[in-house]
Protein backbone atom coordinates (compact mmCIF):
# COMPACT_ATOMS: atom_id res chain seq x y z
CA UNK A 1 0.00 0.00 0.00
CA UNK A 2 1.28 3.52 -0.87
CA UNK A 3 0.26 5.30 1.99
CA UNK A 4 1.94 3.23 4.43
CA UNK A 5 5.44 1.55 5.10
CA UNK A 6 8.14 0.24 7.45
CA UNK A 7 10.90 2.28 9.06
CA UNK A 8 12.80 0.57 11.47
CA UNK A 9 10.25 -0.78 13.93
CA UNK A 10 7.62 1.75 13.17
CA UNK A 11 5.20 1.62 10.37
CA UNK A 12 4.62 5.22 8.59
CA UNK A 13 1.11 5.79 7.65
CA UNK A 14 0.87 9.23 4.87
CA UNK A 15 -2.82 11.04 5.35
CA UNK A 16 -3.62 13.71 3.12
CA UNK A 17 -5.57 16.04 5.61
CA UNK A 18 -8.14 16.81 2.37
CA UNK A 19 -9.17 13.69 3.27
CA UNK A 20 -8.56 12.98 7.09
CA UNK A 21 -9.01 16.60 9.77
CA UNK A 22 -6.72 17.01 11.60
CA UNK A 23 -9.31 16.84 14.79
CA UNK A 24 -9.62 13.31 13.30
CA UNK A 25 -5.89 12.12 13.22
CA UNK A 26 -5.30 13.27 16.80
CA UNK A 27 -8.53 11.68 17.96
CA UNK A 28 -7.58 8.30 16.65
CA UNK A 29 -3.90 8.95 17.49
CA UNK A 30 -5.39 9.28 21.39
CA UNK A 31 -6.61 5.78 21.12
CA UNK A 32 -3.21 4.44 19.73
CA UNK A 33 -1.27 5.83 23.20
CA UNK A 34 -1.84 2.69 25.50
CA UNK A 35 -0.62 -0.03 22.30
CA UNK A 36 1.98 2.27 20.17
CA UNK A 37 4.65 4.68 20.32
CA UNK A 38 3.08 7.47 18.26
CA UNK A 39 5.15 10.48 16.51
CA UNK A 40 2.86 12.50 14.52
CA UNK A 41 4.87 14.82 12.02
CA UNK A 42 4.92 16.17 8.17
CA UNK A 43 3.22 19.40 6.96
CA UNK A 44 -0.16 19.86 8.55
CA UNK A 45 -1.54 21.51 4.79
CA UNK A 46 -0.21 19.19 2.40
CA UNK A 47 0.54 15.52 4.36
CA UNK A 48 0.73 14.40 7.65
CA UNK A 49 2.65 11.76 8.73
CA UNK A 50 1.85 9.26 11.72
CA UNK A 51 4.32 6.97 13.00
CA UNK A 52 3.61 3.83 14.95
CA UNK A 53 5.69 1.50 16.56
CA UNK A 54 3.86 -1.30 18.88
CA UNK A 55 4.41 -1.48 22.39
CA UNK A 56 3.53 -5.62 22.25
CA UNK A 57 4.37 -7.97 19.73
CA UNK A 58 1.91 -6.73 17.41
CA UNK A 59 1.86 -6.32 13.88
CA UNK A 60 2.48 -3.29 12.78
CA UNK A 61 1.03 -3.18 9.77
CA UNK A 62 -1.76 -4.58 11.46
CA UNK A 63 -1.51 -1.53 13.39
CA UNK A 64 -1.86 0.48 10.89
CA UNK A 65 -4.61 -0.74 9.11
CA UNK A 66 -6.18 -0.17 12.69
CA UNK A 67 -5.50 2.99 12.90
CA UNK A 68 -6.59 3.72 9.40
CA UNK A 69 -10.44 2.34 10.37
CA UNK A 70 -9.97 4.29 13.48
CA UNK A 71 -9.47 7.52 11.31
CA UNK A 72 -12.39 6.75 9.13
CA UNK A 73 -14.61 6.12 12.48
CA UNK A 74 -13.64 9.94 14.15
CA UNK A 75 -13.91 11.39 10.61
CA UNK A 76 -17.84 10.22 10.86
CA UNK A 77 -18.01 11.12 14.17
CA UNK A 78 -16.67 14.58 14.11
CA UNK A 79 -19.10 14.91 10.84
CA UNK A 80 -22.27 13.81 12.69
CA UNK A 81 -21.27 15.61 15.93
CA UNK A 82 -20.96 18.80 13.49
CA UNK A 83 -24.51 18.49 11.55
CA UNK A 84 -26.36 17.60 14.79
CA UNK A 85 -24.82 20.22 16.88
CA UNK A 86 -27.71 22.83 16.74
CA UNK A 87 -30.31 19.69 17.40
CA UNK A 88 -27.84 18.63 20.61
CA UNK A 89 -28.35 22.29 21.97
CA UNK A 90 -31.78 22.91 21.23
CA UNK A 91 -33.07 20.28 22.99
CA UNK A 92 -30.56 21.03 26.27
CA UNK A 93 -31.66 24.39 25.57
CA UNK A 94 -35.45 23.13 26.03
CA UNK A 95 -34.45 21.08 28.85
CA UNK A 96 -33.20 24.11 30.52
CA UNK A 97 -36.40 26.09 30.04
CA UNK A 98 -38.39 23.10 31.53
CA UNK A 99 -36.80 23.19 34.61
CA UNK A 100 -36.25 27.08 34.97
CA UNK A 101 -37.31 29.19 32.41
CA UNK A 102 -35.44 32.27 34.11
CA UNK A 103 -32.06 30.82 33.28
CA UNK A 104 -32.39 31.56 29.43
CA UNK A 105 -31.89 34.85 28.01
CA UNK A 106 -34.74 34.13 25.33
CA UNK A 107 -33.98 37.73 23.53
CA UNK A 108 -31.18 35.77 21.88
CA UNK A 109 -33.02 32.73 21.13
CA UNK A 110 -36.02 32.40 19.45
CA UNK A 111 -37.67 35.26 19.31
CA UNK A 112 -36.79 38.64 17.33
CA UNK A 113 -39.02 40.89 19.87
CA UNK A 114 -38.88 39.89 23.49
CA UNK A 115 -42.36 38.62 24.48
CA UNK A 116 -44.23 41.05 26.66
CA UNK A 117 -45.15 38.21 29.22
CA UNK A 118 -41.39 37.88 29.35
CA UNK A 119 -40.65 41.45 30.27
CA UNK A 120 -42.91 40.47 33.43
CA UNK A 121 -41.19 37.80 34.75
CA UNK A 122 -39.57 38.39 37.84
CA UNK A 123 -36.96 35.43 39.65
CA UNK A 124 -38.87 32.42 41.08
CA UNK A 125 -37.81 33.87 44.67
CA UNK A 126 -39.37 37.23 44.75
CA UNK A 127 -42.57 36.17 43.50
CA UNK A 128 -42.51 33.41 46.80
CA UNK A 129 -41.81 36.49 48.94
CA UNK A 130 -44.26 38.44 47.75
CA UNK A 131 -46.48 35.41 48.11
CA UNK A 132 -45.86 34.89 51.45
CA UNK A 133 -46.43 39.14 52.46
CA UNK A 134 -50.12 38.46 51.27
CA UNK A 135 -50.40 35.90 53.25
CA UNK A 136 -49.26 37.70 56.70
CA UNK A 137 -51.22 41.01 55.30
CA UNK A 138 -54.75 39.64 53.44
CA UNK B 1 23.97 8.60 34.17
CA UNK B 2 22.76 7.28 30.76
CA UNK B 3 23.36 9.01 27.16
CA UNK B 4 21.30 11.93 26.22
CA UNK B 5 18.71 11.35 23.64
CA UNK B 6 17.81 13.90 21.20
CA UNK B 7 14.30 14.05 19.86
CA UNK B 8 12.13 16.08 17.68
CA UNK B 9 8.66 17.03 18.01
CA UNK B 10 7.05 18.91 14.67
CA UNK B 11 6.10 22.23 15.59
CA UNK B 12 2.67 22.09 13.60
CA UNK B 13 1.41 19.52 15.78
CA UNK B 14 2.77 19.63 18.89
CA UNK B 15 2.49 22.90 21.84
CA UNK B 16 5.64 24.36 23.98
CA UNK B 17 3.52 24.46 26.84
CA UNK B 18 2.62 20.20 26.60
CA UNK B 19 6.00 19.90 25.98
CA UNK B 20 6.97 21.76 29.00
CA UNK B 21 4.25 20.05 31.21
CA UNK B 22 5.67 16.56 29.98
CA UNK B 23 9.56 17.69 30.91
CA UNK B 24 7.81 18.84 34.72
CA UNK B 25 6.56 15.33 34.77
CA UNK B 26 9.77 13.62 33.66
CA UNK B 27 12.23 15.45 35.76
CA UNK B 28 12.52 12.38 38.12
CA UNK B 29 13.23 9.86 35.11
CA UNK B 30 15.31 12.61 33.08
CA UNK B 31 16.63 15.89 32.91
CA UNK B 32 15.57 17.53 29.83
CA UNK B 33 15.27 20.97 27.91
CA UNK B 34 14.40 22.35 24.25
CA UNK B 35 16.79 23.03 22.41
CA UNK B 36 14.93 25.53 19.82
CA UNK B 37 11.64 26.50 18.37
CA UNK B 38 11.49 23.46 16.11
CA UNK B 39 11.15 21.35 19.23
CA UNK B 40 14.66 19.93 19.24
CA UNK B 41 14.40 18.13 22.94
CA UNK B 42 17.76 16.88 24.97
CA UNK B 43 16.94 14.21 27.03
CA UNK B 44 18.87 13.25 30.42
CA UNK B 45 17.97 9.90 31.62
CA UNK B 46 18.87 9.43 35.22
CA UNK B 47 18.73 5.59 34.74
CA UNK B 48 18.03 2.69 31.99
CA UNK B 49 14.57 3.16 31.28
CA UNK B 50 13.61 1.06 27.56
CA UNK B 51 11.89 3.45 25.16
CA UNK B 52 12.07 6.25 27.14
CA UNK B 53 11.75 9.03 24.29
CA UNK B 54 8.64 7.03 23.09
CA UNK B 55 7.24 7.15 26.42
CA UNK B 56 8.01 10.45 26.15
CA UNK B 57 6.25 11.36 22.56
CA UNK B 58 3.29 9.49 23.96
CA UNK B 59 3.01 11.60 26.86
CA UNK B 60 3.18 15.35 25.13
CA UNK B 61 0.34 13.52 23.12
CA UNK B 62 -1.85 12.69 26.06
CA UNK B 63 -0.94 16.36 27.32
CA UNK B 64 -2.16 17.91 24.01
CA UNK B 65 -5.19 16.00 24.76
CA UNK B 66 -5.87 17.50 28.13
CA UNK B 67 -4.91 20.88 26.95
CA UNK B 68 -8.12 20.88 24.39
Amino acid sequence: MENMHMKGDYIVLEISPKAYSLESVYAAAYVFLDRAYVILDGDAKNRIIVKLKPKSKESPKQLGHQFFNELINYSDYIKRAKETKKVRETLLQRALITNNPNVIDFSDLFFEDKPDSLDNTEPLEKEEKNAGKDKDNP
Amino acid sequence: MQEKIKITLNNQFYTRKAIQDTLKQFKELCSGRILNNRFEIELSPKENIPNIEGEFYNYVLGMMKNEN
